[in-house]
C-alpha cells in the first residue's frame, strides 16, 4: 500500500464517488433525513414500533 | 512520540483513501436493495429452517445493511415477528458476511481471492451453522430464547433496525427511480454511514497503528511463518481471537485484515477473522440481553465451530461443548 496520496485511478474514483455521496446527502438533508436520524438514535423505540414517513 | 502517532494516522488515512470509493459504492448498493425490500416481507418469508428458507434468508441478509449491530437487532425483530430462529440467525450472518460492500472492499484492498472466499465461505459457514442448530437446538432452547426476546431488552442500533422505509409500489426499477425511491435510497445511505462510521473509523485507526508500530518480524513470529504447516493451522485459530478482542465489526474489519495478511497470517486465518465479527464482546453481550446467557454461549460456540475445514478435527469438542452448555451433560 502506498503511504501517500497520488494522482491515479483511486483518486479519480474517490472524487467521482464523493460527488455522488454529496448528492445523496443533500437529498437526505432536504427530505427530513435529520429527523429520521434522531428517531434512529432514540434507543427507547422498539423495533417495528414505527415506520418512517417520507417527506418530499 | 508525536512522530509515531502522525505515522499511524497517516497510515490510517491512506487506507481510508484507498477504500473510500468502494465504501460509497457498497453503501449505495446496500441502500438501493434496502429501499426495495420490506422488513415485514422478510419476516413472513422465513417461517422454518428448510433449505429453501435458509437460502432466502441468505439472500435477504445479503440485501440488508452490513452493520453488525443493526443486523443482530433486525434478526431479533424478525424472530419476534414469527421468523424461525435458525433462519433469523442465517439472515444475521448473511447481513454482515455476504454483503456486496464487504466483497467490493475485500477485492479492492486485498484481492479478488478474498472476495471469492467471502461468497463461497459464507454459505458454507451458514450451512454448517444450520446443521449444528438442527442437531443441538431443541424446541425448549428456542422457547427460552423466544421468552427472553419477548422482553424486548435494548441492544445497539435498535432504531436502525426498526426503520422500514422500503417502497412497495411498482417494479424494482420504478421503485428505485421514483422520487420516493430516491429519497429512501438517500436515507438508507446516510443511515448506514451513521451506523458504521465509528466501526470503520476505529478499524482504520487500529489498522493504522498496527501497521505503523508493530514490526513485520513480530507478525512473522506471531503467525509462525517459519513453520508453514503450523502457520496454516494457527491462522484460523488465532484470527477469530484477534477479531473478538479487536471489538471492531463488519466492514471495519477489512483494513485490519489487510494488516494481518501483510503480516503473514494464512489465507484461512484472514477468512476466519472476517467471519468472526458476530462474536465480538459487545455483540455477545447483546445476544445475552436478547436471548439469554445460555443462547449467547450457544451462539459463541456454534459460530466458532464453523471455522474453515482446517479446524474440523476440533469440531467434536465444539459439539460436546454445545451439548454440555444446553443440557448440562455431555
Amino acid at each position: 500500500m502506498q503511504e501517500s496520496i497520488h494522482w491515479n485511478y483511486t483518486t479519480v474514483l474517490n472524487i467521482v464517488f464523493l460527488l455522488f455521496a454529496a448528492v445523496l446527502t443533500i437529498r437526505f438533508l432536504r427530505t427530513g433525513g435529520p429527523e429520521m436520524l434522531r428517531m434512529m438514535s432514540d434507543s427507547h423505540h422498539e423495533p417495528g414500533d414505527h415506520k418512517h414517513q417520507h417527506h418530499h | 512520540m508525536l512522530v509515531a502517532i502522525a505515522h499511524a494516522l497517516s497510515m490510517a488515512f491512506t487506507m481510508a483513501w484507498e477504500i473510500l470509493w468502494a465504501l460509497i459504492l457498497g453503501f449505495w448498493f446496500s441502500a438501493v436493495i434496502q429501499a426495495v425490500v420490506s422488513e415485514e416481507e422478510m419476516s413472513r418469508l422465513l417461517p422454518d429452517d428448510s433449505p429453501k428458507t435458509i437460502i432466502l434468508a441468505c439472500g435477504l441478509g445479503a440485501a440488508s445493511s452490513s452493520c453488525s449491530y443493526a443486523a443482530v437487532a433486525l434478526a431479533r425483530s424478525m424472530f419476534r415477528k414469527g421468523a424461525n430462529f435458525t433462519a433469523a440467525m442465517a439472515f444475521q450472518f448473511a447481513s454482515t458476511n455476504l454483503v456486496l460492500e464487504l466483497g467490493i472492499l475485500l477485492g479492492v484492498l486485498m484481492g479478488w481471492q478474498f472476495t471469492l472466499a467471502e461468497f463461497v465461505g459464507g454459505p458454507l459457514m451458514i450451512a454448517i451453522m444450520v446443521l449444528l442448530f438442527k442437531v443441538f437446538l431443541t424446541p425448549r432452547i428456542v422457547e427460552a430464547a423466544r421468552n427472553q426476546a419477548e422482553k424486548g431488552l435494548q441492544g445497539r442500533m435498535e432504531g436502525h433496525a426498526s426503520m422500514d422505509m422500503s417502497i412497495h409500489e411498482g417494479s424494482v426499477w420504478q421503485r428505485m427511480t421514483s422520487a420516493k425511491g430516491r429519497t429512501a435510497i438517500s436515507h438508507f445511505f446516510v443511515m448506514d454511514w451513521a451506523s458504521l462510521w465509528i466501526d470503520i473509523g476505529v478499524g482504520l485507526l487500529i489498522a493504522g497503528a498496527l501497521s505503523a508500530w508493530v514490526p513485520n518480524s513480530f507478525w512473522q513470529a506471531f503467525f509462525l511463518q517459519d513453520h508453514p504447516l503450523l502457520a496454516k493451522l494457527w491462522g484460523p485459530l488465532i484470527g477469530p481471537i484477534v477479531a473478538i478482542v479487536s471489538f471492531v465489526c463488519s466492514v471495519g474489519n477489512v483494513p485490519l485484515a489487510a494488516v494481518l495478511w501483510n503480516g503473514g497470517i494464512s489465507f484461512g486465518g484472514v477468512v476466519s477473522f472476517l467471519f468472526a465479527d458476530l462474536i465480538v464482546f459487545p455483540i455477545l453481550d447483546i445476544y445475552r440481553k436478547y436471548y439469554g446467557a445460555g443462547i449467547s454461549a450457544f451462539l459463541l460456540v456454534a459460530f466458532t465451530s464453523r471455522w474453515p475445514p482446517l479446524l474440523w478435527p476440533w469440531k467434536p469438542y465444539s459439539a460436546f461443548s454445545i451439548s454440555f452448555l444446553m443440557n448440562g451433560k455431555l
